[in-house]
């Protein structure tokens, strides 16, 4: 235990200085409306960190960390704004590689040479991934909705309906007979994937499909939980240090009650929703990781709108980091299941586990 | 065995968890556990006392205490556990201020001779003890109060008037602060004084609040004349001694326990008035579920760190005692809000939904009992002023 606690503590150290290098550079740089491509250079660097395959098993190239580790490091990444789509192109495909116990590929995801994505959802807002893609021949057709970090050259981890029963298998993004549309976000993009007679090799298929995808989405919530909480953190943290210096009727803007109450109530929250989410990385139950995603979603948002407010007029422009916190909030806090949605699967969770 | 010769402290968690638990389920009288009638129910009076000396015998009083002074000497977690399991018995708060407030107080900062006369005292419950802080000009701002004590040789003669003093119309003694000199800052010249209420001179009114009781009182001190010997702690320091517990308190307060037994009832509404099909109902209940859920997870985690600390809490437990007390308030409104027309009942009410079932209750009480937590023990705004300015360096 003592030894995973100074394992963290160096995993931490280290992700702060590299992620403040990256933030410091010209690569950091974000646009808005624009889809933004992943940067394979920077990609290299993270799998040479360990970071790509930090919860494989060593014979697939990862160093066999818990999901909580992982969720430590991307709370750095949220502290640091990383707008890298690190849950979305290393956490999820992993998890279903090392589900589908196939050691080549998940050792091509750990040393970055090839990027994967997995296109699970059927329709937005849903929870289904195994019914409109339908696999026939070896082919499948049919579409799939909010695919993040579908890359050039990627290999999809498609979820698809197998005669009735689940399936999940590979698909070359390349192929004929694949149609795309992308919509931007602050990691990336999102496509809409419509599959028309595709080649699909299969990994996974029943009730292992199910459980791999299950998995690979408890973890993805869970590291969105704990980036959010890390993203708020630092965007109040950069609004305390605003309203400490600006000037304003002759007084610092910090000393207005409103104003540092407003805070008081966003650190309280920030707190909220820390506690929920480091219980739901050690021990927690369906109904915590539920909880989590719903609190880090709700407050991540909460506190990057009211850091524009706080800001003044100058919190409404690109000069200022506010935007790139609140677009990172927008991105993970309404991805793999916003704060209303979460919280009803809280709500029906908790029915199951009626505490002692 | 007496109560001083178990040591429970010793125990492992789940065997103190254990006898607790057996120990309340014989003992707790049931016609006084928290209820829907009342989820905050509280003792007060004989009954109180009653339970307290039950407590006693059986060597579960004053979890926090050392046990060469009759406590049980039991750790924070430990008594964390113990606080738990009362909360899962449904056993009634009792506010003994002996115990949680002046006992502590004494066996820090006391002499031997004032430990040796007031803690069995205490225990045994032949002196009940009620808090007198608060004075008309100086609520949250404690330190302007002005009622005064002037020494004249072996006695202070105490003039001047107390306020919101939970229980002095229950209570025996009373521990004061009072103002015994004049420094530039106010914090300054303030004594701990312990006042037997049957001296002559002092006069009791009990304030009715908005839940019909008349748990408040103001007192009155007219040439009241007590020894020095009551004087606790050095003569000025007395904001020292006062402050020395401030922060537990606040840990105390922010229990989740209240709000859990708010929870419990609007549930148990939802379904008696069939809401379960009402989406917009059923949101707000998740909110408010999700609320005390990650809530009593920041809790533990924040006593779980005091607890390994080994230190008393920072300023950073204020947080507990706005948010636990503002969980409430949301709590009681939403069970008035979805009781339609129950919700404009003052006072007892059978309630009726589509099933048979009948609940009595009392939203009104609940309503109103969960307003002054916002304001008790430093109001809510000062608890964000000290956050603003000690946890988030916010700067004035």
């Amino acid at each position: 235990m003592q030894e995973m606690d100074e394992f963290i503590a160096m995993l931490r150290d280290s992700a702060e200085g590299f992620l403040a290098d990256f933030q410091a550079s010209a690569a950091a740089q974000t646009t808005i409306a624009e889809p933004r491509p992943l940067q394979r250079e920077l990609w290299s660097a993270m799998a040479d960190l360990g970071w790509l395959g930090l919860m494989l098993p060593e014979a697939q190239g990862g160093l066999a960390l818990p999901l909580s580790a992982a969720a430590e490091l991307v709370e750095v990444m949220g502290r640091y704004r990383f707008p890298v789509p690190y849950i979305e192109a290393a956490v999820l495909p992993a998890q279903v590689l090392a589900s589908a116990g196939n050691d080549p590929l998940a050792a091509q995801l750990a040393s970055g040479e090839q990027l994967f994505c997995l296109a699970w959802q059927d329709h937005p807002g849903s929870e289904e991934a195994f019914a409109d893609c339908t696999l026939q021949d070896g082919k499948i057709s049919g579409n799939k909705s909010f695919v993040a970090a579908l890359e050039p050259g990627s290999k999809m981890l498609v979820c698809v309906n197998a005669n009735g029963g689940a399936a999940i298998g590979l698909v070359d993004s390349a192929a004929a007979g694949i149609t795309v549309r992308r919509s931007a976000s602050a990691s990336g993009s999102f496509c809409r994937v419509s599959f028309d007679r595709v080649p699909f090799e299969l990994l996974l298929s029943g009730a292992a499909a199910q459980q791999a995808l299950a998995s690979a989405l408890a973890a993805g919530r869970l590291l969105a939980s704990a980036f959010l909480s890390g993203l708020a953190r630092a965007c109040l943290r950069d609004t305390v240090e605003y309203l400490n210096q600006r000037h304003q009727f002759d007084r610092k803007l910090s000393s207005f009650q409103t104003v540092s109450h407003r805070c008081v109530d966003m650190h309280i929250h920030i707190e909220l929703a820390e506690a929920v989410w480091r219980v739901a990385a050690e021990s927690g139950t369906a109904a915590t990781l539920s909880a989590a995603k719903a609190r880090a979603s709700d407050v991540a948002q909460d506190v990057c709108r009211q850091a524009v407010q706080l800001h003044g007029a100058m919190g409404f422009t690109e000069e200022c980091a506010v935007g790139e916190y609140l677009r990172l909030a927008l991105q993970y806090g309404n991805w793999l299941g916003g704060a209303n949605a979460m919280r009803r699967q809280f709500q029906s969770l908790r029915q199951a586990e009626v505490p002692v | 065995m007496t109560p001083m010769t178990i040591d429970r402290d010793a125990l492992s968690d789940e065997e103190f968890r254990g006898q607790l638990r057996a120990f309340l389920a014989e003992y707790y009288p049931a016609e006084l556990k928290q209820d829907f009638y009342r989820p905050f129910r509280r003792l007060r009076g004989e009954p109180a006392n009653q339970w307290l000396r039950t407590l006693q015998q059986h060597g579960w009083r004053a979890p926090a205490w050392p046990r060469e002074h009759g406590g049980m000497g039991l750790s924070f977690r430990k008594q964390l556990i113990y606080h738990e399991e009362l909360e899962h018995a449904g056993v009634a708060r009792i506010i003994d201020l002996g115990e949680t407030q002046l006992g502590p107080t004494l066996i820090k900062l006391g002499s031997a001779a004032q430990c040796e006369h007031y803690l069995p005292r205490i225990l045994n419950c032949e002196h009940v003890w009620c808090q007198g802080y608060s004075e008309p000009n100086a609520g949250s701002d404690l330190a302007s109060l002005r009622t005064s004590a002037v020494l004249e040789g072996d006695e202070f003669v105490v003039n001047g008037q107390k306020i919101w003093t939970t229980h002095a119309n229950d209570s025996t003694h009373i521990f004061t602060l009072v103002r015994t000199g004049k420094y530039a800052k106010k914090q300054q010249g303030i004594s701990f004084l312990l006042i037997d209420l049957n001296t002559p001179g002092i006069t009791i009114r009990p304030i009715i609040n908005l839940a019909g009781e008349d748990e408040f009182c103001e007192v009155f001190f007219d040439n009241v004349r007590v020894p020095r010997d009551n004087l606790v702690g050095e003569l000025d320091q007395g904001w020292t001694v006062a402050k020395a517990l401030l922060g537990y308190e606040r840990v105390w307060i922010g229990s989740p326990a209240l709000a859990g037994k708010a929870l419990d009832l609007g549930q148990h509404l939802v379904q008696q008035l069939g809401l379960e099909s009402d989406r917009g109902v059923m949101d707000q209940l998740a909110q408010l579920q999700a609320d005390l859920h990650d809530y009593r997870l920041l809790y533990s985690r924040i006593c779980d760190a005091i607890a390994d600390s080994g230190k008393p809490p920072g300023p950073e437990v204020s947080m507990l005692k706005v948010y636990a007390s503002e969980l409430l308030h949301r709590l009681t409104e939403f069970n008035v809000s979805i009781s339609g027309e129950y919700g404009a009942v003052v006072g007892d009410v059978e309630l009726a939904g589509p099933s048979a079932e009948v609940t009595a209750t009392d939203l009104y009480w609940q309503l109103m009992m969960a307003r002054p937590v916002t304001i008790f023990a430093g109001a809510n705004e000062i608890q964000r002023d000290i956050l603003a300015k000690t946890v988030l360096g916010l700067q004035a």
